[in-house]
């Protein structure tokens, strides 16, 4: 008996999780750089864009669902459930991130501090969450990858900081530190993420995992993980983030541009791809009875 | 008491009167099949050897829908029955995803391609994930599940196995009896006996 393909889960909830993450990524980033920088002034643009993402990425996944009505009961299985507890979170997210901006607006005072390391703490959960949700199916092989919910959440980082990274770019951030360097680092540390994940599946003997790795390394999705997600999504921003950290800055928004665009179609299309390859192990004895 | 069930495989021919049975009796739509019966051929000519599976949802032990559930439209009874209110379910898929036997279904309610009969409307189920409940409702009354009803060679057993004299709880005592993917621990309900080794 052969494995079977996940096929209930595709383009919007990769969309979900990508986006979800980026908003997250970006607001956590944007607030824990201007805290580090002693900013008490936030950039409404920046925290709006994060939000934006983060409820763009939850009414994609509504739109997935088959009765959206219900959604708002999904708060009650937060003991077990990694959808329960992501739903929350994207709520408190985009809660304290609102309160933060009415805080902030009203003058600042000793809630702006509580807030924002609010929100960061919020934005990480929020960025972590997808993974842990994928994790969580024990019959997916190709999902119980312990590295799997740290590459997505390193992802979800070095989108926000990538996006930050641009934003400085066309208009200084002034944060006194160069955000091009942090996005190097989580570029380095997410292909080192993807390298260690894929080791680990590659050597796996379960039969769902084997067709899963196919798919992504000779099936139909090998030009989006192999060429989008690796080629794109890592080389490209290595590149550009390698040169704007250790070279002249004479293209320096363009490089920051090209190197955001690399790291958020990768942190797409991995996220896509390890959707779509994977597979159910197959039933069991059966194939021993025959 | 919990409900079990024993297919025994020896017996099934893969007939499918099961499968068409049960989607009769819950009027499941097109390309659901709470029920069915997976085949499967080995080996070459001359020696080829055809096998059947039947399968249906595994009420878990250890469920992972219930576990992953959202909205907690997913649950376990007081008899070991996994079930689903479809008030409650938002139809996330999550479950599908996680279910390791491939049992649940998502009711898009398609209508089928021309030519192709309407197979039950399930309009309650619509926009929900639906699965096998061990036909709650005949059990409420006392009768056996649809598919160990209309099997005509006996191939399937249902009962308590916390009830030393059940039939079932015998069954599961004096004979090799198995359940898939018994390795990940998830506790199915539903074994078979008859298996070759």
């Amino acid at each position: 008996m052969k494995p079977q393909a996940q096929k209930e889960w595709g383009t919007r909830v990769s969309l979900d999780f990508f986006l979800g993450g980026a908003g997250a990524g970006l607001i956590g980033a944007y607030l824990l750089a201007a805290l580090l920088a002693g900013q008490r002034r936030l950039s409404l643009g920046i925290l709006i864009t994060g939000v934006v993402l983060v409820i763009f990425g939850a009414l994609l996944l509504a739109s997935e669902l088959g009765r959206p009505a219900n959604a708002v009961r999904s708060f009650l299985n937060a003991g077990t459930s990694w959808m329960a507890r992501g739903a929350g979170l994207n709520f408190i997210l985009v809660a304290v991130v609102v309160l933060l901006l009415i805080v902030e607006r009203m003058g600042g005072g000793g809630w702006f501090d509580v807030l924002a390391v609010l929100a960061i703490v919020a934005a990480a959960l929020v960025a972590a969450y997808p993974g842990l949700v994928l994790y969580s199916s024990r019959d997916i092989g190709l999902w119980r990858s312990a590295w799997l919910p740290l590459l997505f959440f390193v992802y979800s980082l070095a989108s926000g900081v990538g996006l930050l990274v641009m934003a400085d770019a066309w208009q200084s951030l002034s944060f006194g530190f160069s955000l091009a360097k942090v996005e190097l680092g989580l570029v380095l540390a997410a292909a080192l993420l993807l390298a260690l994940y894929c080791s680990g599946i590659a050597g796996s003997k379960a039969a769902g995992v084997m067709q899963g790795w196919r798919q992504l390394i000779q099936g139909k999705l090998r030009v989006a993980f192999v060429t989008g997600g690796v080629a794109v999504g890592l080389a490209v921003p290595l590149f550009c983030f390698g040169d704007l950290t250790f070279a002249a800055r004479e293209w320096a928004a363009l490089l920051a541009t090209a190197g955001t665009v690399g790291v958020l179609a990768g942190a797409f299309l991995v996220r896509y791809c390890l959707l779509r390859a994977a597979c159910h192990e197959p039933l069991g004895f059966l194939s021993k009875a025959s | 008491m919990k409900y079990t069930m024993v297919i025994d495989l020896k017996q099934c021919v893969g007939c499918d009167n099961c499968t068409v049975a049960c989607k009769l009796d819950n009027e499941t739509g097109t390309g659901i099949r709470w029920g069915r019966v997976v085949e499967e051929a080995a080996g070459q000519f001359p020696a080829v050897k055809r096998s059947y599976l039947p399968l249906l949802c595994m009420h878990c032990e250890d469920a992972e829908c219930v576990k992953v559930c959202p909205t907690q439209a997913t649950s376990k009874d007081e008899n070991g029955v996994v079930r689903i209110d479809y008030d409650k379910c938002m139809g996330c898929k999550y479950c599908i995803v996680a279910c390791p036997f491939n049992a649940r279904y998502f009711n898009e309610a398609q209508r089928p391609p021309a030519g192709v009969p309407v197979m039950g409307s399930g309009d309650e189920r619509k926009g929900a994930v639906e699965k096998c409940d061990f036909c709650h409702d005949r059990l409420a009354e006392g009768r056996q599940p649809r598919c160990v009803e209309v099997c005509p060679y006996e191939a399937r057993f249902f009962g308590d196995r916390d009830n030393p004299d059940d039939p079932v709880a015998k069954m599961l005592r004096e004979q090799k009896c198995v359940t898939l993917k018994a390795e990940e621990k998830f506790g199915p309900s539903v074994y078979y006996t008859g298996v070759e080794s």
